[in-house]
């Protein structure tokens, strides 16, 4: 250790010099004056820094307390610890020397046996302190990098120690609130916490720390709210636990961090758990390395059926219908990979094997290097708007009074009952059906009674023809059947028979009889026609022949009988005719 | 080791031989310095000389200079010229007298 002998006597020195460097001190610097040590320990001289300060009290040109007071207070050199040399008479010194924060004392003329014992013990002191003040530092430091507030308390809960954190966090330095009861930073929202408890046990007797609760070996966590310097209060996390001595409680240390974002996202949390948990929408999160189901809400279970506890752990092929082909799922990855999402249609399967359409939405959950943390599926059932739908299409395509298809419909089957027969090189009939008499019903008995026929009508038409043929109502009392994959025209005039049988009857209608008949007109693709439009507009010819023949029959469309020479009045007379009857 | 009748005889520790001549030598200026203050009457001066003795004095092994220092010191304090010169009287003859032995 370096020492710095400050005497304005050569020969004081000199002899400082010579004992000193006899016992091992060989690191000595000297000034002959208080000005001149001061100089020295600013200087770079003092590298090492001087451990020791030996100063005479009595120096002409700077007196040694005066020099004594002036480091004293300087920050840098407060813990130097400095021996004041005095005359063996000078009690006033010593006792000046002591006040003036002097470590210890040395009488001249020197006694070498107390020279000697008094540096060493000094020494020896200091090097305590030195690790003392180093370990107390290496504390500072490293509760300094600490993010939480730590306060380290006595036993009467008073604050003896603040890291930096803990400042900030209360707004107050360390010295501010040294020897204060750390209790008082409370917010009284957080009574019922044990740090708050420190302050209501103080009144009793006791360790107050005891009377908090606070026990030998014990941690107390938990949250609570404090207040800063600002009287602005903020939720807080803390952990207390006690320091023990000898099996009693000496003290405490408190950790604790605000937690005001934590909270806030804990509530945000809580939110947005509140609005899947309630959510119509059926939830489903899978975990990307497993492949396994990890969560899903109650609206999941609602519209699957399976209960949480067997849908956890499971794949969500467990939803699969076989609708869907392995393609349709290739598909569906490919694009998720690719752009995080996909939604479409799909259709799957309940628990208890229902099958099920549903508006599926699949995002990819990932994490800011990029890696997908979780699949969320978020699924609504269909089922109600695929039935609308469906019965909205049906609608537009069907007669509402027969349930037959339309003329929309009938002219798109048509359509592609001719495609079907160019590709099969097969032939389609198609039969015009007109009602004979229909229109005396209706006058007679009422539209109620009329629609009633005509609903007998198409029941009697669609059991005639094969599910792959079409009746259909076009008109008022007109039906056009569409038979496809015919052989020729034996097969076409054998449904007509058929049908002239079955509607050359009398109905009976709320118990009237209601007599119909049919004329009917046939031409056949591609023999008499080659397209749809052309081939109905042969059958209605020949129906009208029909008509013309006398009713209650069929005629076949000949090219000879050329349907546009029939003329206008042709036309209405075989109209005119019917309605008639 | 024996000496004279009027020799004084002091044991001082070898650790410190190599200071205690160029010590006796000091005194010898300090009579000469003491002297020409004296004349002047610097009664200052002569009380650092006779502070400086007594402090140093018995520490190198001369109690008898620590002695001599601190009459001078307190006769300089109130300027009692008659004493200080009996002080500077006694330094030379116990200089003249004094005998090292090492130890």
């Amino acid at each position: 250790m370096k020492i710095l002998i400050a005497d304005d006597s050569q020969d004081d020195r000199l002899l400082l010099e010579t004992i000193l460097n006899k016992a091992g001190f060989r690191d000595l610097v000297f000034a002959d004056s208080g000005p001149a040590a001061r100089a020295i320990l600013e200087s770079a001289v003092a590298i090492p820094p001087v451990g020791l300060v030996l100063m005479d009290v009595d120096m002409p040109g700077g007196n040694g307390l005066e020099t004594l007071v002036l480091l004293k207070g300087a920050d840098r050199f407060r813990h130097l610890p400095v021996i004041m040399v005095t005359g063996q008479a000078d009690v006033q010194d010593v006792v000046r020397a002591f006040e003036r924060g002097a470590v210890d004392y040395i009488t001249k003329p020197f006694n070498r046996v107390e020279l000697l014992a008094r540096v060493k013990s000094v020494i020896a002191l200091e090097e305590a302190n030195q690790k003392v003040r180093h370990s107390e530092k290496r504390l500072r430091d490293l509760t300094s990098a600490l993010g939480e507030g730590l306060a380290s308390l006595d036993a009467a809960g008073r604050l003896a120690f603040l890291n930096p954190a803990g400042e900030h966090l209360l707004g107050r330095s360390e010295a501010e609130l040294l020897g204060r009861e750390f209790h008082q930073t409370v917010h009284p929202d957080g009574r019922g916490c044990p740090i708050a408890a420190i302050g209501a046990a103080e009144t009793d007797a006791g360790c107050p720390l005891e009377g908090a609760g606070l026990h030998p070996g014990q941690v107390r966590v938990g949250e609570t709210r404090l207040v800063d310097a600002g009287g602005a209060d903020f939720p807080a996390s803390y952990s207390l636990v006690a320091l023990v001595e000898e099996r009693l409680v000496r003290g405490a240390v408190v950790a604790f961090r605000d937690i005001t974002a934590l909270k806030r996202d804990e509530e945000r949390l809580r939110l947005a758990a509140s609005i899947v948990r309630n959510s119509q929408e059926g939830v489903m999160i899978v975990d990307p390395g497993t492949m396994c189901i990890v969560d899903i809400n109650p609206a999941f279970t609602f519209i699957t059926g399976y209960p949480r506890e067997e849908a956890l752990g499971r794949k969500p092929s467990l939803l699969h219908s076989g609708r869907q082909e392995a393609e349709f799922y290739r598909v569906l990855w490919a694009q998720l990979e690719r752009t995080g999402r996909w939604q479409g249609e799909i259709w799957n399967r309940r628990r208890d094997g229902e099958l099920f359409p549903e508006w599926l939405s699949i995002t990819a959950l990932r994490d800011p290097q990029g890696r997908t943390t979780h699949y969320v599926g978020l699924f609504t059932d269909i089922t109600t708007r695929k039935r609308m739908e469906e019965r909205l299409q049906h609608q537009a395509h069907h007669d509402v009074l027969t349930g037959l298809p339309n003329r929309i419909l009938m002219t798109d089957r048509l359509g592609r009952a001719l495609a079907q027969a160019r590709r099969d090189k097969r032939q389609v009939g198609l039969l015009y059906v007109d009602l004979d008499g229909f229109k005396p019903i209706n006058d007679t008995h009422g539209h109620g009674a009329g629609d009633a026929v005509l609903r007998e009508v198409a029941n009697h038409l669609g059991r005639l023809i094969r599910a792959s043929d079409t009746a259909a109502r076009v008109g008022g009392d007109e039906f056009v059947i569409i038979l496809g994959g015919v052989q020729g025209e034996a097969d076409v005039t054998a449904v007509a028979d058929k049908v002239l049988a079955a509607l050359s009857r009398t109905f009976w209608v709320d118990g009237r009889a209601c007599v119909v008949g049919a004329s009917i007109g046939i031409a056949l693709f591609p023999r008499d026609a080659e397209t749809g439009e052309e081939l109905l507009g042969r059958g209605d010819t020949a129906m009208y022949q029909a008509k013309r023949e006398g009713r209650n029959r069929y005629c076949i469309w000949q090219r000879t009988a050329d349907p546009a020479a029939l003329s206008a009045d042709e036309r209405q007379m075989a109209l005119g005719y019917d309605d008639g009857l | 080791m024996t000496s004279g009748p009027d020799k004084v005889v002091v044991r001082i520790d070898h650790d410190l031989e190599e200071i205690v001549p160029g010590y006796l030598k000091n005194r010898w200026n300090d009579v000469e310095a003491m002297r020409n203050a004296l004349k002047q009457g610097d009664f200052e001066s002569l009380r650092v000389l006779g502070h400086r003795m007594k402090g140093s004095g018995a520490g190198y092994g001369f109690d008898a200079i620590t002695e001599i220092g601190r009459g001078v010191e307190n006769a300089a304090k109130t300027s009692q010229a008659g004493e200080i010169a009996q002080g500077i009287q006694d330094l030379v003859a116990y200089l003249e007298r004094v005998e090292v032995v090492y130890e």
